[in-house]
């Protein structure tokens, strides 16, 4: 599970605003994706696709919601969604 | 590397400009307590005419011309004067030092540092960010994702792409203007009606590259939910608008499924025209709902609005200064 939440966290800051360094930036569950890491809709569209990637899942279109995804928690539970599926 | 903060969402009307000159100054008038809203008068350009811009012709978001941008209108109106400067960036930082409240300097800077400092996306090379004077180095404003750079002159000289915009307010807006920019609607949204689309609409040159189909939806949706969400706040005045929340959230979620399906390269073109059938649904409930709230009586025919503050994109340009 930590491995697995890292490894969002890497894929998340890799993207962000903060030029990979979750370590430096804190990103945590309760992080905002918006606020915080300044992802808009279609940098939210390529952090679907580089998730996708990482785990080897495919996001289902219902799911390609850029404004059901709030925090760096709700990243985990997509991904969680999708390895369990 | 320079000081940079993501800002997040300033207070005050949100902006839902056209282009990065737009936005800044939307930013810049805002800031000057003008009522923005009042300036989105051409938003209800009807999804038929986008779908004949952008599915048929190809028409790229970063180019899109056929709703004139504020600063054009505003120009022409003489509300503001804006022109563009070919100088050094020591220029711009003393316009942005001598700036009193009437203007805003906005200076282009480089592509490498719009990415890369600013993360903006850098879809055309002529990105423009706001600058200000500090007490010790200059702000750079970027409009998308909203973030700040704290810089100081040979940072900010660095960043320079070469030339600078100036914008004056020559006046204050006045309900004169808006009942004038209610009247001359290039898109009057009473008059928006529905129209029919289906697989047989997307000939078959689009559906040969399909993956470009998703692109040019996917433009298509990007302008179509600004323009929705203008219509939502300048139409507040004529009728109920407060239903579109609901339709402008399904327009970005599909707004990101089709980015999606452009990243992913996908070759079945169903999904891409079933998503476009869906976005025309919401169309036509939402031009039958806004027309059925209609309130001429409200309108009068022209909007007695109360300001409460206050290629060709209507810049002059001076060169060698």
């Amino acid at each position: 599970m930590e491995s697995i939440r890292t490894a969002v966290n890497e894929v998340a800051a890799s993207l962000s605003l903060l030029d990979g360094q979750p370590e430096a930036a804190g990103i945590g569950e309760d992080t905002s994706l918006r606020d915080e890491l300044g992802f808009d809709s279609l940098k939210m569209v390529e952090l679907m696709v580089a998730l996708e990637e990482r785990f080897a899942i495919t996001i289902g279109e219902s799911d390609l919601d850029p404004q059901a995804l709030e925090t760096v928690g709700d990243l985990y539970d997509l991904v969680d969604k999708y390895r369990a599926g | 590397m320079p000081e940079r903060a993501f800002k997040g969402k300033g207070p005050g009307a949100p902006v839902y400009g056209l282009s990065c000159v737009e936005n800044q100054l939307l930013f810049f008038l805002r800031e000057r307590g003008w009522d923005i809203t009042r300036l989105y008068a051409n938003a209800a350009i009807p999804l038929q005419e986008l779908f004949t811009l952008f599915v048929r012709r190809g028409e790229r978001y970063e180019r899109f011309e056929r709703i004139p941008r504020i600063q054009t209108l505003l120009k022409k109106e003489g509300l503001l004067s804006l022109t563009r400067h070919t100088a050094d960036s020591r220029r711009a930082a003393d316009e942005a030092r001598a700036a009193g409240p009437d203007r805003a300097v906005l200076v282009m800077v480089t592509p490498d540092f719009a990415r890369r400092a600013l993360h903006a996306r850098g879809l055309r090379d002529d990105h423009y960010v706001r600058l200000t004077a500090e007490e010790d180095g200059y702000r750079l404003r970027n409009d998308l994702p909203e973030t700040e750079v704290l810089l100081s002159p040979q940072e900010l000289d660095a960043a320079y792409g070469g030339n600078y915009l100036l914008a004056a307010v020559q006046r204050e807006n006045t309900p004169q203007d808006d009942r004038r920019r209610w009247e001359n609607r290039l898109f009057p949204a009473e008059a928006l009606e529905p129209f029919s689309v289906g697989p047989e609409d997307f000939d078959s040159d689009v559906l040969s590259d399909v993956p470009e189909l998703a692109r040019r939806l996917r433009d298509l949706a990007g302008i179509y939910k600004l323009t929705r969400c203008q219509m939502q706040a300048y139409y507040a005045l004529a009728a109920d608008t407060a239903f579109m929340r609901e339709l402008l959230e399904r327009a970005e979620k599909r707004y990101a499924q089709w980015g999606y399906y452009h990243l992913k390269k996908e070759t079945d073109p169903a999904p891409l025209i079933a998503l476009f059938e869906a976005l025309n649904e919401d169309e036509t409930a939402l031009i039958r709902r806004l027309q059925a709230s209609w309130r001429p009586s409200r309108c009068g025919g022209a909007v007695p609005i109360q300001n409460e503050g206050g290629n060709d994109d209507g810049i002059h340009t001076h060169g060698g200064q």
